[in-house]
């Protein structure tokens, strides 16, 4: 009886620590890195990503200029992830903003990333974030 | 075999044990109470987990350049009975902090208040606020 009872106390801790473990889709997340045609030229940006109905979904920059992703795709065979944007311009207007990379080290609390190139209308350039 | 039980039972008890209480600390073990910081930001993530609810924000400094700092509060029961709620602070809100920076001078600190977007001020369970009081 005592035996058993032991069984289930360590049964119950092991399903615990594989719940804590449970953290969702590997682009879930707030993101965080730079983007630009250079290191003198990059430029912050926060991804908040989310999976909702089997869809990546978010935003670019969350807060009151945020900018929601339009379009998601993910490759899983390469987890190639692709977003589309339409960001604003400085100067007024939008130009379609893409961005094209691998999620990468998905087994990483602290080091998974997502990396790649971007194109903003005419300019293209390397993007890197990490997961937050 | 039984007296395999409780030695094993015992180690179980002392991992789960040395979890919460590897991250629960004093405040004057990791902060300094002499460096004050009021740091204004947005929020690139929110952690609600005991002891200590973290938060991070991404500070301009005047250089220009961004630095993530770590943030943290009380335990999520301590700043719900302060007026804090799960959507009080949200990734990408602007918020502005006082508190008290690490010892080791990395972009960590201990939150005392947090001005949120709304311009609410909420208390934010410091350790320290604790370590005053004792």
């Amino acid at each position: 009886m005592r035996r058993s009872g032991l069984i289930g106390l360590l049964a119950t801790a092991s399903l615990a620590a594989a719940a804590v473990a449970q953290v969702g889709h590997p682009a879930k997340g707030s993101w965080s890195g730079y983007w630009g045609t250079s290191d003198a030229s990059k430029r912050r940006i926060l991804l908040l990503l989310d999976w909702r109905d089997r869809q990546i979904t978010g935003v670019i920059n969350p807060g009151p200029n945020q900018v929601p992703i339009s379009k998601a795709d993910l490759d899983v065979a390469t987890w190639t992830l692709r977003l589309e944007a339409e960001m604003p311009l400085a100067g007024g207007g939008k130009e379609p903003f893409v961005t094209t990379g691998q999620l990468s080290n998905l087994g990483s609390w602290t080091t998974r990333t997502y990396s790649g190139t971007y194109v903003f209308g005419e300019e293209s350039g390397r993007f890197t974030v990490t997961l937050n | 075999m039984r007296s395999l039980f409780i030695p094993l039972l015992a180690a179980v008890i002392t991992t789960l044990g040395a979890q919460s209480a590897g991250a629960h600390h004093s405040f004057a073990a990791e902060f300094d109470a002499n460096s004050p910081i009021e740091i204004m930001g947005t929020v690139t993530k929110v952690a609600w987990a005991n002891p200590h609810t973290f938060f991070y924000i991404d500070v301009t400094n005047a250089k220009g350049e961004i630095e993530n700092w770590a943030l943290e509060m009380g335990s999520p029961n301590g700043l719900m009975r302060r007026g804090w709620t799960r959507d009080s602070m949200k990734i990408g809100d602007v918020v502005m902090v006082a508190g008290s920076r690490a010892k080791d001078g990395s972009f960590k600190g201990n939150a005392r208040s947090v001005t949120l977007a709304t311009g609410e001020k909420l208390f934010a369970g410091s350790s320290q606020d604790n370590a005053e009081t004792n």
